[in-house]
């Protein structure tokens, strides 16, 4: 401060001289006290104007690509040389080195008047850790000398440290920096925080003091807490923190009262201590069960809604408060979407914040704010309104809602003394849909047993089939009638004896009855018939000699022949003349009937 | 004798006497559950429909006035739960469409059909009468098509039997759409995990009113599956209800 002033002072003595002098010949360069260094050192830059005219502003540094940079000072230098004046300024800055690697100190600029400086770029390669502390360079007007920043080993050191290494978007992380001193600090230090790119930070106040035994060292211990909230995925490193302090060199000198004059006079050493990086990995939110109405909030949170007014009048704006409450970046949570506020017109939703950050937590609630004008009377109800987040510590989606409300809106009572005018009729606008609820129950009802339904009965089932079988039987029907059309004599041959059968099994039906008439004619019948069919002629007009002949030709056995010419004549006989006939005659004749065409049907086979 | 038939006479007089008075106050409970309804007193009606219906007794209306008393309740599973068992038995009902698409538009559903032939035709019932129907028709024309020849009947038989071949794959469509019995989430935000007990991981999370479908039981864990997202899981059988009410014997 006091050599600013000086600066100031001496340029105002001095204007006239500066000014006569005008801006020709300033120069302005940048230096570097080395071009090579480890991660452990400082590189001190130096940016030197010299000339006649120093009235010139301190040159503003652009961003300088793999260090930080201090401000370590000004120092001056003037002479007068004729009656003219030069001198030069040098601006003094420590860059820490924040990576290993090949960089390039970029060119400076500088305005004089009307002329525009500009320096050469430097490069300048950073090794790793050499682990080593390092004297100051003599030539600096105030030694900066890097420390190595490990525990238990040196009376200075920092740390920074994370609660966690893997987070997903929007967690909320602790970064904790810590700063272990042993020794007296000159002055205030100055804390540069460890550059946290991809996250959000707030800082966690209050800063704590105590002390600390380490490696059986008491240390005075000061720690920063941080929170930091991940923004978007993927794998980040946070940054050294640093800090640099001034403190007493006695290392310069063996003797004590020039340590202590040194103390006075030398400004001491400063010293920049730095962190270890911290790599942490972003996790994604899980897509999996992302709820539709998510909006990206992370943490843990409630919901509640209330309303300023239960009871109101229609067309009377109330406001609804819907509160989200709980742990995370409350700052950035967004307003839960109200569902259909049916019956009611909303208007724009405000929003008011209350974060707390008691015992290093960030939280607090978040109001959001919507006035409401009821269009329709009644027991109006505001749906709970949903709120879906991420909760990271179950590593789900979880969705919370507040309680329904019911609000009373009266109808606006009119006037007793209003007196309505007759107008002309308003123009219609319509039918519009100013509420949407249920509709109403049904007062009337069948009351019936409760039964499975019938399409889902073994009967309905079945029933499906009932088609395609008609179908199927009626086809093979058919099959069955064509062949029977194809072939009928042979038809007829082959149901001979089943068709005499069944006209026996009538004629002794008539038989029990003493229906001599019927049953002869069923027996009578049944011969000529079987015989018919059997010889491939039509049975009416068949005559016994046709039968003869057709039986020898066929070389029956004669006696059968004799036997059923025999039966043949007496049915005849009898057909006629049934009341001359006995009941034993009757039945003999049945078996004699049945047991020639059974002879018969054996010498059809044969 | 006299004393028979006098004895079997009481006996008639007191199964009518019985049957009456049981129709009488299911009938008495379904009013006394529309009066509490009207008069906004939810919870009760609730109630009384319940206890009807717990009389073995259903219907349109029973069913959806339960609805109705559960969706004033606050309780939208339980609400969709009884319109669905209302929309199985009338499909058509206007009324019961209305609010159960109420209710899916407030779980953030979509109604995809909205026409009643369309819903009655691409219900499981719907689709299985739909091909009862075009089977008889089918099997009748190819019927007379034995005994009658008719250039219609021709024509008949290729149309009878493209709708044939429609009606099956309908019904084998919502057959396998179903895949299973459907079920109603009943209560508020239910896991669903990955296995049939409580130390399997749960797998997602339904909300209170989403309809699943059921696939399976084991000790009282039903796996149930939302084959629309392609998810499967089990679930404590009381957390769901099937929407085919169970029928008492």
């Amino acid at each position: 401060m006091k050599k600013t002033v000086a600066v100031i002072v001496a340029g105002f003595l001095f204007s006239g001289v500066a000014l006569s002098s005008a801006q020709d010949g300033v120069t302005f360069e940048a230096k570097v006290d080395k071009t090579s260094l480890s991660m452990d050192e400082t590189l001190v830059l130096q940016l030197i104007i010299a000339g006649a005219n120093l009235n010139i502003s301190q040159p503003t540094l652009p961003p300088l690509p793999g260090f930080r940079a201090f401000s370590s000072g000004q120092s001056q230098n003037y002479s007068i040389i004729n009656g003219v004046m030069s001198g030069q300024v040098v601006y003094h800055y420590s860059l820490a080195p924040q990576a290993p690697g090949d960089y390039t100190i970029p060119s400076f600029t500088l305005k004089a008047g009307d002329q525009v400086l500009t320096t050469e770029p430097i490069s300048v390669h950073v090794g790793s850790s050499a682990g080593t502390v390092r004297p100051s360079p003599s030539q600096s007007p105030r030694s900066t000398v890097p420390r190595e920043t490990r525990p238990g080993r040196k009376e200075l050191y920092v740390t920074t440290s994370l609660n966690k290494k893997t987070a997903y978007v929007g967690e909320p992380l602790t970064l904790t920096f810590r700063f272990y001193s042993r020794a007296q600090l000159m002055s205030q230090p100055s804390y540069a925080p460890a550059l946290t790119e991809g996250f959000l930070s707030e800082d966690l106040p209050p800063q704590r003091q105590f002390t600390e035994i380490v490696d059986g060292k008491e240390y005075t211990v000061v720690e920063l807490k941080t929170a930091l909230f991940p923004t978007a995925p993927g794998k980040y490193t946070i940054s050294p923190a640093s800090l640099e302090c001034r403190v007493q060199d006695f290392s310069r000198s063996g003797d004590p009262f020039q340590s202590f004059f040194d103390g006075f006079f030398s400004g001491g050493q400063v010293i920049t201590l730095r962190s270890d990086p911290i790599p942490v990995e972003v996790l994604p939110l899980p897509a999996e069960n992302r709820p539709s109405g998510f909006q990206g909030d992370v943490g843990q949170y409630r919901i509640s809604a209330a309303v300023d007014k239960t009871n109101v009048q229609l067309h009377e704006p109330f406001t609804l408060t819907v509160t989200v409450s709980g742990e995370g970046n409350i700052k950035a949570v967004s307003a839960p979407a109200l569902p259909p506020l049916d019956g009611f017109k909303a208007y724009e939703t405000l929003s008011s914040l209350n974060v707390s950050k008691d015992g290093y937590r960030v939280q607090g609630s978040k109001e959001f704010r919507t006035v409401l004008k009821p269009d329709v009377s009644g027991n109006v109800r505001i749906p709970a309104v949903p709120f879906h987040y991420f909760d990271p510590r179950a590593g789900q989606y979880r969705t919370v809602s507040s309680v329904p409300i019911v609000v009373t809106v009266k109808p606006t009572p009119i006037a007793e003394d209003t007196v309505t005018l007759p107008s002309a009729p308003a123009l219609s606008e319509g039918v519009r849909v100013v509420g949407q609820d249920i509709r109403f129950i049904k007062t009337r009802g069948d009351l019936r047993p409760v039964r499975t339904p019938f399409t889902q009965t073994a009967l309905f089932k079945a029933l499906n089939f009932v088609p395609p079988l008609v179908f199927l039987l009626t086809g093979i029907w058919g099959i069955y009638r064509r062949k029977i059309s194809a072939d009928l004599p042979g038809h007829f041959f082959r149901k001979a004896y089943r068709n005499a059968e069944r006209r026996r099994k009538q004629a002794r039906r008539f038989l029990q009855k003493k229906e001599w008439a019927g049953y002869y004619e069923e027996l009578d019948g049944a011969l000529i018939d079987y015989l018919g069919c059997k010889l491939r002629v039509p049975s009416q007009g068949l005559t016994w000699p046709v039968v003869d002949d057709s039986l020898k030709e066929r070389r029956f056995d004669p006696e059968t022949i004799r036997d059923l010419q025999k039966l043949w004549e007496e049915l005849n006989r009898v057909r006629f003349t049934p009341s001359v006939v006995s009941l034993a005659d009757a039945e003999r004749h049945d078996k004699e009937l049945a047991d020639l065409i059974r002879r018969l049907e054996k010498n059809w086979k044969n | 004798m006299r004393k028979t038939i006098k004895a079997a006479f009481l006996c008639a007089a007191i199964l009518l006497t019985g049957l009456y008075v049981r129709g009488a106050s299911v009938q008495e409970l379904f009013d006394q559950g529309n009066a509490a309804y009207e008069q906004g007193r939810f919870s009760e009606a609730q109630q009384r429909y319940e206890e009807v219906n717990r009389q073995n007794r259903g219907g349109t209306a029973l069913y959806y006035n339960l609805g109705n008393a559960y969706y004033r309740l606050g309780r939208l599973g339980k609400a969709r739960l009884w319109y669905e068992r209302a929309a199985l038995l009338s499909p058509g009902d206007e009324d019961v469409q209305y609010n159960l698409g109420l209710v899916k538009n407030q779980l953030q559903e979509k109604t995809t059909l909205s026409a009643p032939f369309g819903r009655i035709l691409f219900s499981l019932g719907g689709a299985r009468w739909f091909f009862l129907m075009v089977n008889c028709l089918f099997f009748s024309i190819l019927l007379v098509g034995l005994t009658v020849e008719r250039e219609w009947i021709w024509w008949g038989r290729w149309v009878m039997g493209f709708l044939f071949l429609m009606a099956a794959l309908l019904l084998g469509f919502v057959n396998a759409r179903q895949g299973g019995t459907e079920a109603v989430v009943i209560e508020p935000r239910v896991e669903i995990r990955t296995g049939p007990g409580t130390d399997y991981k749960a797998g997602f999370v339904v909300p209170e009113g989403q309809k699943l479908i059921v696939f399976d039981e084991i000790n009282g864990w039903v796996q149930v599956g939302s084959p629309d997202k392609g998810l499967k899981g089990w679930v404590r059988s009381g957390l769901i209800e099937p929407i085919e009410p169970p029928v008492r014997r």
